[in-house]
């Protein structure tokens, strides 16, 4: 293809789509809301994935909390068998004395809570020591906790925690998000593609004089299927650029109100270009994919040549 | 140059050609003649690849269209202009504007293309309307930029298909004496009609064809259905 033939084509092509402008900004607006529901799932999934990675670290903990009569020595045999144990990452020792310090210090303005702790005598103190066991997989925990909570460990243990049911939860929102979101992006790309080709048909039809007469006079096949091709291609950059504008816009207005609310520090401005780069890269390849396979079953049917 | 071997073409119940072997020389001015309907424009889609034959070879130059690659019909039909009787012209483009498209759609360059179309322009005698669109001249005219229009790209046939089918007898004549112009240049002419006032006047080849079959040849021929 010369460059001479290229500017022609292109230019075939903008006639095509400028002919019936407000079919094509149908066409378009279609791709681009399309478009915008793979992003917003895409940045749903990325911030939803920063979440739990961000409460594991906090919840993904099991908290196990000595009896009041076991003894240091056997606090001190404990930590070092459980630190032995398969998937266990760390083990951190929190003395009564410290419980009982941090207790005042997050109820240091209540001072009835600490009152009331002051009531005790140490012998009966009900803050215990406790030990925090970290795994290495979150799939680790369940274990972790069933061996802590098993006939082993229950003379020294008079109780053992672990946040599997907010872990549960959060993993319950990610598989929503990610089924819900597949399968409305699946619904949304179907009629994007039936848009597209009804567009395409219709611009076919329009031209069909033209191009009767360009096979007549010898254009090539390519020469009259790429106007078509080109069309397609321009709704979607169109709807790309666009997508892909809104969701940069939507994402650092709104990066201060998701950082507080999934109580992240910082989104920081590298995820937010990561996570534009990788929504434009998916919005390129999906929009053309799919004017791609719209155009060519318009012309597959439509376009003798 | 152009040779119909043996050529069977049927379309779903309707025999359009039977067993067709005719042989036209370079530089001839063949008419074609007969009732509609009778196989001539089915000869012409043959001709330019549009449709295959069923059986028979259809033989330009040695090439047999009827083989001919789908990707390669469009270089056949740079060496083939056409005209039909509903002059297919693109209405919203000038005369110059048609028969630049069918240089353009062709890849040829703007310096050529700004050479050529005045020339063919010339030719058919239309330099005057060149800027004018087709709702703005008349049936002959109209007929005129599409001659000008097949024969832009110097082919070395021109099928001419009812040219004069929707025109008065006085535009006919003029298109008929084009053609036969264009044929005195060396171009092969071949001219499908069912006018027998323009065939009687021409004093050349005619072949008459009656449901798909040649029913006379004849150098210097009559219209004689």
């Amino acid at each position: 293809m010369t460059t001479l033939e290229t500017k022609r084509l292109i230019k075939s092509g903008l006639t095509n789509f400028l002919r019936n402008i407000w079919i094509s900004i149908a066409a378009t607006s279609m791709v681009a809301i399309t478009l915008f529901i793979i992003s917003i799932i895409i940045v749903l999934y990325a911030l939803t994935s920063v979440a739990i990675q961000n409460s594991t670290d906090k919840i993904g903990v099991v908290t196990a909390y000595f009896n009041q009569q076991t003894t240091d020595k056997e606090v001190q045999n404990v930590i070092t068998e459980i630190k032995g144990l398969e998937g266990v990452r760390e083990v951190n020792y929190t003395t009564k004395e410290e419980a009982i310090a941090q207790f005042k210090l997050i109820h240091q303005n209540e001072p009835n809570w600490i009152e009331s702790l002051n009531e005790f005598t140490d012998a009966e103190n009900p803050l215990t020591g406790s030990i925090a066991v970290k795994a290495y997989d979150l799939t680790d925990y369940s274990r972790i906790y069933d061996t802590l909570k098993g006939q082993r460990y229950a003379p020294y243990f008079q109780n053992v925690r672990d946040n599997q049911t907010v872990i549960n939860k959060l993993y319950r929102i990610i598989q929503f998000i990610t089924r819900f979101g597949i399968l409305l992006a699946a619904i949304f790309m179907v009629v994007t593609v039936m848009v597209t080709f009804n567009t395409i048909r219709l611009t076919i039809y329009n031209r069909r004089e033209e191009v009767e007469i360009m096979r007549l006079v010898g254009a090539t096949n390519w020469y009259i299927r790429w106007p078509f091709m080109i069309e397609g291609i321009l709704y979607s950059l169109i709807a790309t650029v666009l997508t892909s504008l809104i969701i940069l816009i939507l994402l650092i207005l709104l990066s201060g109100r998701i950082e507080q609310f999934l109580s992240i520090q910082v989104l920081g401005s590298s995820l937010i270009s990561a996570l534009f780069w990788r929504i434009l890269l998916v919005n390129l390849a999906a929009s053309i994919v799919l004017s791609a396979i719209a155009s060519s079953i318009a012309m597959r049917r439509y376009l003798k040549v | 140059m152009i040779r119909f071997d043996k050529v069977t073409k049927t379309y779903p119940q309707i025999i359009a050609l039977k067993n067709i072997s005719i042989d036209i020389h370079k530089g001839d001015f063949l008419s074609l003649v007969g009732q509609s309907g009778a196989g001539k424009s089915t000869l012409i889609s043959l001709i330019i690849g549009e449709e295959k034959p069923d059986s028979g070879r259809i033989l330009i130059d040695d090439i047999d269209v009827a083989q001919i690659k789908a990707r390669d019909i469009p270089y056949l039909r740079r060496k083939i202009g056409v005209v039909f009787q509903d002059i297919k012209l693109l209405p919203n483009r000038t005369a110059l504007e048609n028969v630049a498209f069918a240089l353009e759609v062709s890849g040829e360059p703007a310096a050529m293309i700004k050479k050529e179309v005045p020339r063919v322009l010339e030719l058919v005698g239309l330099q005057e309307k060149a800027h004018a669109f087709p709702h703005q001249m008349s049936g002959g005219e109209k007929q005129r930029v599409a001659i000008a229009r097949a024969m832009v790209h110097k082919p070395v046939l021109l099928l001419a298909d009812e040219p004069t089918g929707n025109l008065d007898s006085i535009n006919a004549w003029e298109i008929l004496q084009l053609l036969m112009k264009i044929n005195k240049t060396g171009t092969t002419v071949i001219l499908a009609t069912h006018a027998k006032e323009l065939v009687n006047s021409v004093k050349k080849r005619v072949i008459t064809i009656e449901k798909g079959e040649i029913i006379y040849d004849q150098e210097k021929g009559k219209y004689v259905l």
